[in-house]
């Protein structure tokens, strides 16, 4: 299992596991400003960021947020 | 190192990745499809996210030899997260994916109504996906079993239906699945009576369901409980619950290995050989080292596992799958093996081809390819030797490699995993097929005995029976429209059903080819379709199997409608060639038969032969030709003929 800690392990898993590759500095974009972002990259950041990091995420909160950054700290508070 | 050594150094996965990272990933695509056969199912699907977000036009303007399929995906849930796994799947077999999906919960609407998304033209498959919600969703609160039991037959009913107006309106397959019953369902019965019959209900629409795909022709149903058992869970509750994601990434990737197997099938590319290893493949042991008698197949644990693989392998072999031997070995023990050893299951008789030699293993499936005249693409070479299967993936184009490994119990399921050897439907004709290519082994030995091609044809007395099709060789026509590649003028695939249609169509002539020779009767080889319009006859497409090339039966089955046209008063004969990727040597056939250039039609190259000098039939053939489809009266001013 990959540890999901910093900010660079979000961005890797965001790009190789969701496929959505992002710089760092588009984790505070909201979603509706962020590029090609859509539901199914959603649900396989949810599965991605269990998987690699073992976590129980509340999907519900996971998807009423509105950055990448906030579901990050959701993983972070699991 | 300069930087494009480091990029070929780079596994698949992240060279694709790669050349994503530079938007090369259109300008790449063959190669991205030659590595993506190297990946699990897991990283086809991100390979598939990142296709997915091609424009196909364009990738079809680069790269126009890509077949293609439109994929209309429908159902009950939300399905957005199919089209990933489902590109990289068909992405593996060499398949562009043009999906199109529908609003959520959409299929009943756009199923009944004819006009709806899912009829529009060019639509390949329309992918409706059935879940456990899907069925149970209109249950009253609360609920008995009886309730259940009604929705189950209602929603039976209904999807019959449907699939009855897409038989009636639609031009592709329509594809439906069996749902798997969940505990959420179950468990909400406290009574294990009420609980059971819910269960008994659940498999009646299940096998209710199966069977639709006998009663609707072009609707196909997958099985999908044996692959949810063999997987993960079936669906993911949150996801469920939350976005309306009935069906889990797992299970979604379950179904489109199934799709991108039945797409191979779609568009003619169903294996046809399974090439073996010996060694740690077929027995436990290495021959060379141990001896006949140190090899095992049964009468140990791991001798079991052996006997079950072949087994599994003849089972394959008996439904027109052509069975070979490849081994590093010498001949004699391997044969010696095949033919006496007491355990064995397959037998030297079992296999088309057995090649024990010292040669590297790409060249010998290419020699093998060569000998069957088939292309190497349609081969599947099970091996666990990782070293060979590396090499032969990297030095055979288009292979399928199955990797075994040094745990035989698990050979069984590595070699079934895929359906490499799906098709629609299965002919009297598969199920002799292997017998065929022993035959086709002889008639190489007389050919190679014979002084002279006139020679071998003269001593060869082949016999053709030109004529329409009769009883079930309708489904072996359509299936050689399905299945033939090279000698394939325009490639047109028909279903069954569309065969049917031409042949009560007066305007249509519909031909079955069969052949025979001295060494026995070769079953039905090829087809002819042609239209008969007011200027002439219309060849739609001319189709022969590449085992009976080059014997003159093409040539003999021209000559007879040349004929045939002409004593009808038809003006002209017109034949079309439409270049594929294997169909190249097919250019001049028209031509050769003393056909005109006639310019082009939409895609392909028009020919017109205007009747007034008929080359006679080659004299070594005997012809047996029914064309009275192009008899009456006078076929030019026959009542379709006029319409156009």
């Amino acid at each position: 299992m990959a540890t999901l800690t910093t900010s660079d392990d979000y961005v890797n898993l965001l790009r190789d596991l969701v496929g959505f590759p992002v710089s760092p500095d588009e984790l505070d974009t909201p979603f509706d400003m962020l590029n090609g972002w859509d539901s199914v990259h959603l649900l396989k950041l949810v599965t991605a960021i269990e998987r690699e990091s073992g976590v129980r995420l509340a999907v519900a909160r996971v998807l009423e947020a509105q950055t990448l950054n906030e579901i990050f700290g959701l993983a972070s508070l699991a | 190192m300069t930087d494009t050594q480091t990029k070929t150094n780079l596994a698949p996965l992240e060279q694709i990745r790669a050349w994503n990272a530079e938007k090369r990933l259109v300008e790449e695509y063959p190669q991205v499809l030659s590595l993506i056969r190297l990946l699990d199912p897991a990283a086809r699907a991100s390979v598939g996210q990142l296709l997915a977000r091609l424009d196909a036009e364009e990738v079809q303007r680069l790269h126009p030899q890509t077949p293609a399929l439109t994929a209309a995906i429908t159902g009950h849930s939300t399905l957005a997260a199919l089209v990933a796994p489902l590109t990289g799947e068909l992405a593996r077999h060499g398949v562009l994916l043009r999906p199109r999906v529908s609003d959520y919960d959409a299929y009943a609407r756009e199923l009944r109504d004819p006009v709806s998304e899912v009829y529009l033209p060019g639509t390949d498959l329309v992918l409706c996906v059935l879940d456990a919600e899907a069925l149970l969703d209109d249950l009253p609160s609360p609920w008995r079993v009886e309730h259940a039991e009604q929705a189950l037959r209602a929603k039976l009913a209904q999807l019959d239906a449907l699939a009855g107006v897409y038989a009636a309106h639609g031009g592709g397959t329509l594809v439906l699945n069996t749902a798997t019953l969940l505990t959420r369902f179950t468990h909400q019965l406290v009574d294990l009576r009420s609980r059971a019959r819910l269960g008994a209900a659940w498999r009646e629409f299940n096998a209710g369901l199966l069977r639709l795909g006998d009663t609707h022709a072009n609707t196909l149903v997958l099985d999908l409980e044996p692959l949810v058992a063999a997987g993960g869970p079936v669906a993911d509750a949150r996801l469920s619950v939350y976005v309306k994601a009935r069906l889990s990434e797992e299970t979604l990737s379950a179904y489109a290995v199934e799709v991108g197997h039945l797409a191979r099938a779609l568009t003619g590319r169903s294996k046809k050989v399974l090439v073996l290893d010996a060694d740690n493949t077929l027995w436990d042991g290495i021959l060379g080292d141990d001896g006949p008698e140190g090899i095992a197949v049964g009468g140990s644990f791991r001798g079991e596992a052996f006997a079950a693989f072949q087994k599994v392998c003849r089972q394959i072999g008996s439904q027109g799958v052509l069975l070979a031997v490849c081994s590093k070995n010498d001949r004699e023990p391997v044969l010696g093996v095949l033919r006496e050893h007491p355990e064995m299951v397959l037998r030297e008789g079992d296999f088309v081809n057995v090649t024990a030699n010292w040669q590297p293993k790409d060249e010998n499936l290419k020699a093998l390819a060569a000998r069957l005249n088939l292309g190497a693409d349609s081969f599947v070479f099970a091996d666990d030797s990782p070293y060979e299967c590396g090499l032969v993936e990297a030095g055979v184009p288009g292979v399928a490699v199955v990797r075994l490994d040094d745990e035989p119990a698990l050979h069984v399921e590595r070699l079934l995993v895929d359906g490499w050897f799906d098709v629609r439907e299965l002919t009297d004709a598969d199920r002799g097929r292997a017998e065929q290519y022993r035959v086709e082994e002889l008639r190489q030995e007389f050919l190679d005995s014979a002084g002279s091609t006139e020679e071998y044809l003269a001593g060869l007395g082949v016999t053709v029976r030109f004529g329409p099709p009769e009883g079930l060789e309708v489904t072996r026509v359509a299936q050689i429209t399905q299945r033939t590649n090279q000698f394939n003028l325009t490639t047109r695939r028909l279903q069954p059903e569309t065969v049917r249609e031409r042949m009560a169509d007066p305007a249509w002539l519909v031909l079955a080819i069969r052949s025979g020779d001295r060494f026995g009767d070769n079953g039905t080889v090829g087809a002819v379709f042609a239209e008969i319009r007011e200027d002439g006859l219309h060849l739609d497409n001319f189709l022969l199997s590449c085992r009976v090339f080059a014997r003159g039966i093409e040539q003999a089955c021209t000559a007879a409608l040349l004929r045939a046209a002409r004593d009808a008063g038809l003006p002209a004969v017109w034949g079309e060639y439409r270049p594929t990727a294997k169909n190249h040597r097919m250019r001049e056939f028209y031509p050769d038969l003393g056909f005109a250039d006639a310019g082009e039609s939409d895609g392909g190259l028009l020919f017109r032969h205007p009747l007034q000098d008929v080359e006679p039939a080659p004299a070594h053939v005997t012809l047996d030709a029914d064309l009275s489809g192009l008899d009456g009266p006078d076929a030019a001013t026959h009542p379709i003929a006029s319409r156009n």
